[in-house]
């Protein structure tokens, strides 16, 4: 009996956010993408198994040239990016090279969740400048919240990025899609 | 029982079996020939299938193992294989030209893929824009709608821009006009719209103060406003821009950023335009604009204002007028930063690059004495200001010269910023040690590509030519594609960053922002930090690794077609072959082998090279004291400042 009760709250526990395109990515992770956000497709280089780093990329709407991203990676043990979540996160919740000069900002890092998943949650504010290594670039604000989540071998990270224009009326998008978050490599 | 084979498998089965054997070659298996023909198939028009997935598989499967299999197909049916790894991967390339970019820059992309190369056209896909419309709705869902307003298609304009173009334009001439013209030398959707929106623009803001009166200014006029923005846009307009934002407010309306796409209140667009043309009066005079006549104005696409220097106040109170450095002074400049001197690279730039990982490796490659005798590695730096295409550039390397440019609009920053003259600079040895600190990332940058140049030299990868018209001079260089720029980026970010861990945050305040950035990115998700840059404006202009194979492969269609048909005659048992045709047979081998090799090396060392500058990265350590003491904000909502 308390297997079937068990087993009907994991299925309740697992129910999928409103909305959204139910994705799979390989033996790694599902999700759901939010509508009419499209997949983009790796690049040359390294490939995913060559870096160890499994994941997708969803395109939404784009403004100054910049299209609003979703991200969602798992990194193998032994990956070549980052060894670790807290790794990870030293890199990417405060100024990789040890000194803010440019005015981004970078927040706290709290606790959350994606899916039902214990998460490591920080948001900041950076920069791009288009074009890139001009004289006088274009600067455009951006806003990028990631989740990082620590499983038994390796870590994921679900990251949203976004001109800034965007960013607030796309969030809840990227938010859906994290509730909707399953680890399959935990 | 063994399934039949169908008649071009058993085909692609026979010709690799009658081939030639290569020493070591792979032998074509059912597996290989199958996996080859449906690779040929995908890309066969008269079978519609043209899937992007199928291509990404086709040219995984091409170069996987080091590009046996290609390698295989290339000699044994060379036109089957031009065609499916060129057609492979310019569908490839079309299906990241509209996933990644909008708009603009999606249209300029297209421009090059669909009317200047000449490979999508083949599988029926282009050269006009609209002709591709079926295969995104087939294959990119999601994507339906941005392309069509990337490529401002006649229904996606709404009827106030329709209605202003209709003086001149019905649906049938705009789909003639093509969306983004690169060159700027032919009319196109998205000026053609700008020249509207910026005269009418003028219209409006010359009779701003009659429009505020008007009873129901906010709906007459917001609508219009908002779409000339979006139409100002694209071309930087950023003055006109304001001024319309500065408009909206004198009417009530907030500014926004323009629409994503025509609005409800577009609808009311006839309506709206008619207000706006009484304000121009009953007579207004004057041409029928003819849009597709006007010359473009030079408007800087780029954004912002290159080459002005804001006046600063002096140190004392004073203010300080800066001086831009005369060609004298940059001519003296050059080999002060840096040259090679008895197989030494010297100079302020040496100094400055020498103790890092990129640095050193740059260092080495000026001094290889192996190297000096071909003379790649001479170094000729000058600084020289930007013109045309690299007045907003940083630096430059160009292949036809072997120079390597700095763009004198930063030494004129570097001066202004720190209240000195060109002259003061030239004579004050730590001014000019700061200055190298400043330019060296650049110049690591630009020294990665004539790097780059001396890798295709040496492996005969500059097979293309170009006539100077003027001198007949033939120069020979290589194709250039975007992971060449990933690799340059990506040891600029890798320099500043050992810098910075071996010297601290007082190094950092002497770069651009961007050079910040870069390191910030190349620490932060290494080589694909900086590859994911690319997916704004930037670079559009250049095509992506799979483009340009499509390109260069394609190329050797012609070639593919004589090795064939010798190669056939060849095997013939009475034929004779001349010796040209022996020759020319020979040639056109080694000319496929060519092209082919560019592709498959140019993957493998886009590979090793994202190996090392990761490892290089392993080894940097930004955790340094600093981090400790910082405090991190509270982060405002989005949108909010």
């Amino acid at each position: 009996m308390s297997h079937f009760f068990l087993a009907a709250a994991l299925c309740l526990a697992a129910a999928p956010a409103a909305g959204g395109q139910p994705y799979t990515e390989g033996e790694y992770f599902t999700m759901a993408v939010p509508d009419g956000w499209t997949r983009k497709e790796p690049g040359v280089g390294l490939s995913d198994a060559e870096k160890k780093v499994f994941g997708a990329e969803f395109f939404g709407p784009a403004a100054d040239g910049l299209a609003v991203l979703l991200g969602a990676h798992y990194y193998a043990p032994g990956n070549l990016l980052h060894a670790t979540p807290e790794k990870f996160i030293k890199l990417h919740a405060a100024p990789a090279i040890g000194v803010n000069l440019d005015g981004k900002v970078y927040g706290p890092v709290k606790t959350g969740k994606a899916g039902n998943y214990y998460a490591k949650v920080f948001e900041r504010k950076t920069y791009e400048y288009q074009p890139k290594d001009a004289l006088h670039p274009k600067k455009i604000h951006i806003f990028e919240k990631f989740y990082v989540v620590p499983v038994k071998n390796g870590f994921y990270v679900l990251r949203y990025y976004a001109p800034m224009d965007l960013a607030k009326a796309n969030l809840k998008h990227f938010e859906a899609a994290v509730a909707s978050f399953k680890p399959l490599k935990r | 029982m063994k399934p039949k084979l169908n008649l071009l498998l058993s085909a692609l089965l026979a010709l690799s079996a009658a081939a030639p054997f290569a020493a070591g070659a792979r032998e074509l298996t059912e597996a290989d020939a199958q996996m080859v023909l449906d690779c040929i198939n995908n890309v066969d028009p008269a079978k519609n299938l043209l899937s992007p997935a199928k291509a990404d598989e086709c040219n995984d499967q091409f170069t996987e193992g080091g590009g046996e299999l290609m390698d295989k197909a290339s000699r044994d049916f060379p036109t089957l294989a031009v065609q499916a790894v060129a057609r492979n991967n310019a569908l490839a390339d079309l299906r990241d030209i509209i996933v990644k970019y909008d708009n603009m820059p999606m249209a300029s992309g297209l421009t090059r893929v669909l009317t200047e190369r000449k490979v999508l056209s083949q599988m029926n896909l282009g050269p006009k824009a609209e002709s591709v419309t079926p295969w995104v709705n087939k294959h990119l869902q999601g994507r339906e709608a941005a392309f069509k307003k990337g490529i401002r298609s006649w229904d996606t304009l709404g009827q106030i821009r329709t209605n202003a173009l209709s003086a001149t334009l019905s649906e049938g001439s705009w789909n003639e006009v093509i969306p983004a013209d690169r060159d700027n030398t032919k009319p196109d959707r998205y000026k053609t719209l700008y020249f509207w929106a910026k005269d009418k623009t003028e219209e409006l803001l010359a009779a701003s103060a009659v429009a505020a009166r008007a009873k129901d200014a906010a709906a007459e006029y917001g609508p219009l406003v908002q779409i000339l923005k979006e139409d100002l846009e694209p071309f930087g307009d950023r003055a006109r821009i304001a001024k319309l934002d500065k408009f909206l407010e004198g009417i009530g309306v907030a500014a926004k950023a323009p629409p994503a796409g025509p609005s409800a209140a577009d609808k009311k667009g006839k309506d709206v335009l008619d207000a706006a043309n009484r304000l121009k009066g009953a007579n207004s005079g004057g041409n029928a604009d003819a849009f597709l006549a006007r010359t473009f104005d030079n408007s800087n696409a780029a954004g912002g204002v290159a080459g002005k220097i804001a006046v600063v106040p002096g140190g004392k109170g004073a203010a300080f007028t800066p001086v831009p450095i005369t060609d004298a002074q940059a001519a003296q400049l050059g080999p002060r930063m840096g040259a090679v001197k008895n197989g030494k690279f010297t100079g302020a730039l040496a100094d400055e690059m020498r103790g890092t990982k990129a640095g050193d490796e740059l260092v080495t490659f000026f001094e290889d004495k192996k190297l000096a005798k071909t003379g790649g590695n001479k170094l000729q730096l000058k600084f020289e200001k930007g013109v045309d295409g690299t007045e907003n550039a940083l630096g430059w390397y160009s292949s036809d010269d072997k120079v390597t440019r700095i763009n004198t609009s930063l030494v004129d920053n570097f001066c202004a910023e720190r209240k000195i003259t060109p002259e003061e600079l030239l004579k004050d040895k730590k001014a000019m040690r700061d200055l190298a600190a400043y330019v060296a990332p650049t110049f690591v940058h630009e020294t990665t590509h004539q790097r780059q140049d001396v890798w295709n030299t040496q492996r005969g990868f500059n097979f293309l030519r170009w006539t100077d018209p003027a001198t007949g001079k033939v120069d020979k260089f290589s194709p250039y594609q975007m992971e060449m720029e990933a690799e340059a980026f990506a040891m600029n970010g890798s320099f500043v960053a050992e810098k910075t861990k071996k010297q601290g945050p007082a190094y950092l305040q002497k770069l651009d922002r961007i050079d910040r950035a870069d390191a910030e990115r190349y620490l932060e998700d290494g080589v694909d930090g900086l590859r994911k840059q690319y997916h704004g404006e930037s670079y559009t202009g250049i095509d992506s690794m799979r483009g340009e194979a499509a390109r260069q492969i394609n190329a050797a269609a012609y070639t593919a077609q004589r090795v064939n048909a010798l190669a056939q005659k060849a095997q013939q048992k009475d034929a004779v072959m001349t010796a040209a045709e022996r020759k020319e047979l020979q040639e056109g081998r080694d000319a496929l082998k060519t092209r082919f090799s560019w592709y498959r090396e140019t993957l493998a060392k886009s590979k090793t090279d994202e190996l090392k500058l990761l490892d290089w990265r392993d080894d940097i350590d930004p955790e340094g004291k600093v981090l400790t003491t910082l405090k991190t904000s509270l982060m405002p909502e989005p949108g909010g400042e």
